[in-house]
C-alpha cells in the first residue's frame, strides 16, 4: 500500500510538474499574444502604424497610373491618424470577437470630390461614369485592405475572444489542479515536493522553448505583409524570451525550497543537540 | 554456403524495395501531368491556368523535386479533388462562397504539403508568393480570392498558400465545363 | 534519533534527481509521442519563414534546348524594349505587379521568355512615358527587345482592341513565338474596360 501510494505520488508530482509548466505557458501567452494592450505596444514601437500609413498611400499612388488623374486627386482623402484609429478598432474587434467596420464614406465622399474638381479644372470628362465609379471604388478597398488583412487568418481570428477566455478559465483550473496534487503528494509522499515540482517544471519550459524555437527560424518569417511579418516576428522572440525570463525565477524558487527542505533536516539536528 | 545464402536474400530484398520504390516514386515529368490535368469534379471542369501551368513547369524544370515529395503533393491532389467531389458542389468560381468545412479541408492540404516540403511559399500583401531557393522571388501569383484583379489575374477559384508552384488548387482562368 | 537525519545532503540530492527524472520523461513523451505533431507545425512555419534575398540572378539561356536554366528573380529589371516608330525605350522587368509597373514594362511571369518559343505578354500602364503610344503602332513596326542574354527583333502583324476580361486575346501556347503588348484603353480618365493588344512574330536571329 505504501509503495503504491509512493508510486501515485510521483505521478502526480509529474503531472503538476507538466501543469505547472503548461501554466507558466498559458501565463505567458495571456500577458502577451491575448493582450490587447501588449500587442497595441508592440505596433507602435514597430511603427507598423506609419509603415500600414506608407503602403496604402503607395499602393493609392500606384493606382492612378493608367487613369487619367492627376495625384492631386488623392490629397486629404483621409488623415494618416485615421489608419491608426480603424487598426485599433480593427484589433479591438478581435479581442472582443466582435465586427469591426472600417468606415470609408468620408473617404469616398472626398475623393469624388478631388476627382470632380480636378476634371473641372482641366476641362475634362470621365471615359463615362461607371469607370469612375469602379476607380474609386478601388482606392476605397486599397485602403480597407490595408487595414484588415486579417482576411486570410479567419479561422483563427475569429476564435481569438473565445480562446483567450478559455486561456482563462484553464489557468483556474490548472491551478486548483496542481494545489490537489500537492496536499495529495504531501499526504502520501513527501511534505515537501514543491521544490521539485518548481525544479522540473523550469527544466521542462526550458526544454520546451528549445524545443520549438530550435525548429523555427523566427528571424525570417515573411507573411501578409512586411510590417505585420516585423511585428510577428518580434512578438514571438518576446514570448521565447519571457518563458526563458519566468523558467529562471522558477529556477531559483525551485533552488531555495529545495535547500529550505535540507536546511531544515539540519536546524532540527541542531536543536536536538 | 550460409554467406552466399544470406547475400541472395538480401539482393532479393533490396530489388523488391527498389522495385515497390521505382513503381511508386512519382517522377517530375508524372506530378506535371497530375498538375496540369483537367478535373471533372461534379460536372464542374477544373484545371490551371495556362499561365500557372508555364509557371508549374518551370518551377519543376528549374528546381528539383524529390520523388517522395512528388508522390506526397500528388497524394494531397488527390485529396483535395475527393473532398471536393464528396462536397457535392457543382460551382467552385468562388473559394469565398465554398462552406467552411470544405475550405478548412482544403487549406488543410497545401498545409500539409507545406509541412511536408521544402518549398519556400508565403501570403504577402494579397499574393501568393514562391521563392527560389535562393530567397529572391519566383513568382507572384496573382490576386487571391476575393479580388478580382484586372488584365490576367482573374477570379482565384481557390486560393491556398502555394508551396508548390502549380498546386493544382489554385485556378485562375476557370475554364467554365470547357 | 540520530539516525534519522544523516543522510541531510541526500535529500536535496534526491529532490534534483527526481526533478531530472520528471525532465527527462517529459523529454521522451515530447521526442516520441509528440514531436511528429510539433515538427509538422514547425515545417508549415517554416514555409513562410524565407531569407529574402534582392540580389540579382544570373540569367542563363540555353541555346540548344531553346529554354531558359536561370530566370531573373520577380521584380528585377532584365533587359528593355525598344520601338523605333514611337521613340521608345523602357525599361523592362520580370514580373507585372502594380509596383513593377510603375517602373516600367512588366514581363507576365506566366509567359514564356523571348527565345523560348511561345507567347511572351509585356504589360505597360497607357500614361506617357510608358505604353501610351503604343496605340500609333501598326502592322509592319519593328519592336526590339534587348536582353541581358540576347537580342530578340519582332514584326507586328496585328492590333486589336479588346475586353479587359477577354483571355481569348491572351493566348499562352509554346508552338510559336509571339509578343504580346497591351495597355488599358482608351486614353482618359477612370478605370478602363478595355486593352490595346500588339501581335508581332519574331524575326531574326537570337545574339547571345
Amino acid at each position: 500500500m505504501r509503495k503504491f501510494k509512493k508510486l501515485v505520488g510521483y505521478i502526480l508530482g509529474f503531472i503538476s510538474s507538466v501543469l505547472l509548466t503548461i501554466l507558466v505557458l498559458l501565463f505567458v501567452f495571456k500577458i502577451t499574444i491575448f493582450n490587447q494592450n501588449y500587442v497595441l505596444q508592440k505596433l507602435e514601437d514597430n511603427n507598423y502604424y506609419e509603415e500600414v500609413t506608407k503602403s496604402i498611400k503607395r499602393d493609392m499612388g500606384n493606382s492612378l497610373m493608367s487613369s487619367g488623374l492627376d495625384k492631386s486627386i488623392l490629397d486629404g482623402i483621409f488623415k494618416d491618424g485615421d489608419i491608426k484609429v480603424d487598426i485599433k478598432g480593427f484589433i479591438a474587434s478581435i479581442y472582443t470577437g466582435s465586427k469591426y467596420k472600417v468606415d470609408t464614406d468620408s473617404l469616398k465622399k472626398k475623393l469624388n470630390s478631388n476627382i470632380d474638381e480636378y476634371l473641372k479644372e482641366k476641362g475634362l470628362e470621365a471615359t463615362d461614369k461607371k469607370s469612375l465609379e469602379t476607380y474609386v471604388d478601388g482606392v476605397v478597398k486599397i485602403y480597407k485592405d490595408g487595414i484588415n488583412i486579417y482576411g486570410y487568418l479567419d479561422g483563427v481570428i475569429s476564435s481569438f475572444a473565445k480562446i483567450s477566455t478559455y486561456t482563462d478559465m484553464f489557468i483556474g483550473f490548472i491551478i486548483v489542479f496542481i494545489i490537489v496534487c500537492l496536499v495529495v503528494i504531501r499526504k502520501w509522499v513527501h511534505k515537501r515536493y514543491s521544490g521539485v515540482v518548481c525544479l522540473s517544471s523550469s527544466l521542462m519550459l526550458l526544454y520546451f522553448r528549445w524545443f520549438i524555437y530550435d525548429g523555427i527560424d523566427f528571424k525570417n518569417i515573411i507573411i501578409i505583409s512586411d510590417s505585420f511579418s516585423k511585428v510577428i516576428r518580434k512578438v514571438l522572440i518576446d514570448v521565447g524570451d519571457k518563458v526563458i525570463i519566468v523558467s529562471m525565477v522558477l529556477l531559483i524558487i525551485s533552488i531555495v525550497l529545495n535547500l529550505n527542505n535540507s536546511l531544515f533536516k539540519i536546524k532540527r539536528i541542531r536543536k536536538s543537540l | 554456403m550460409r554467406r552466399i545464402k544470406i547475400f541472395t536474400v538480401l539482393c532479393l530484398v533490396l530489388s523488391v524495395v527498389i522495385g515497390v520504390s521505382s513503381v511508386k516514386a512519382m517522377s517530375e515529368s508524372q506530378l506535371l501531368e497530375k498538375l496540369t490535368a483537367t478535373y471533372d469534379i461534379n460536372g464542374y471542369k477544373f484545371q490551371l491556368s495556362d499561365g500557372d501551368r508555364v509557371l508549374a513547369k518551370r518551377y519543376l524544370d528549374l528546381y528539383e523535386v524529390s520523388s517522395a515529395h512528388a508522390d506526397y503533393i500528388a497524394g494531397e491532389i488527390d485529396s483535395a479533388i475527393k473532398d471536393m467531389r464528396d462536397s457535392g458542389i457543382k460551382d467552385f468560381s468562388d473559394f469565398s462562397k465554398l462552406p467552411s468545412s470544405l475550405k478548412e479541408k482544403l487549406k488543410q492540404h497545401v498545409l500539409n504539403v507545406a509541412a511536408n516540403t521544402s518549398i519556400k511559399a508565403t501570403v504577402k500583401n494579397g499574393k501568393v508568393i514562391v521563392f527560389n531557393p535562393d530567397g529572391t522571388v519566383f513568382a507572384e501569383i496573382g490576386k487571391l480570392v476575393k479580388n478580382t484583379g484586372s488584365n490576367l489575374n482573374i477570379i482565384a477559384t481557390v486560393a491556398l498558400l502555394v508551396t508548390a508552384v502549380g498546386t493544382v488548387l489554385i485556378v485562375r482562368n476557370v475554364k467554365a465545363n470547357a | 534519533m540520530h539516525k534519522k537525519y544523516k543522510f541531510k545532503g541526500k535529500a536535496f540530492v534526491t529532490y534534483v534527481a527526481l526533478s531530472f527524472l520528471f525532465v527527462c520523461v517529459f523529454i521522451v513523451i515530447i521526442y516520441f509521442g509528440l514531436n511528429h505533431t510539433i515538427r509538422k507545425y514547425t515545417n508549415i512555419i517554416n514555409t513562410v519563414a524565407i531569407k529574402e534575398s534582392k540580389n540579382d540572378r544570373k540569367v542563363k539561356f540555353d541555346n540548344a534546348q531553346k529554354k531558359m536554366t536561370s530566370i531573373p528573380s520577380y521584380g528585377s529589371k532584365y533587359g528593355t524594349i525598344k520601338i523605333d516608330k514611337i521613340n521608345l525605350d523602357l525599361p523592362l522587368y520580370y514580373g507585372d505587379n502594380e509596383e513593377i509597373l510603375s517602373y516600367g514594362i512588366g514581363h507576365y511571369a506566366g509567359s514564356y521568355f523571348p527565345g523560348e518559343g511561345g507567347s511572351v505578354i509585356l504589360a505597360g500602364h497607357n500614361d506617357p512615358g510608358y505604353f501610351e503610344k503604343i496605340l500609333e503602332l501598326g502592322n509592319n513596326d519593328k519592336i526590339v527587345l534587348d536582353l541581358n542574354y540576347g537580342k530578340f527583333d519582332y514584326q507586328i502583324y496585328e492590333t486589336r482592341i479588346v475586353s479587359e476580361n477577354d483571355l481569348s486575346a491572351f493566348p499562352i501556347q509554346d508552338n510559336e513565338e509571339r509578343l504580346i503588348l497591351y495597355t488599358c484603353y482608351p486614353l482618359g480618365v477612370g478605370h478602363k474596360t478595355e486593352r490595346f493588344v500588339v501581335y508581332a512574330h519574331r524575326v531574326g536571329e537570337t545574339d547571345a
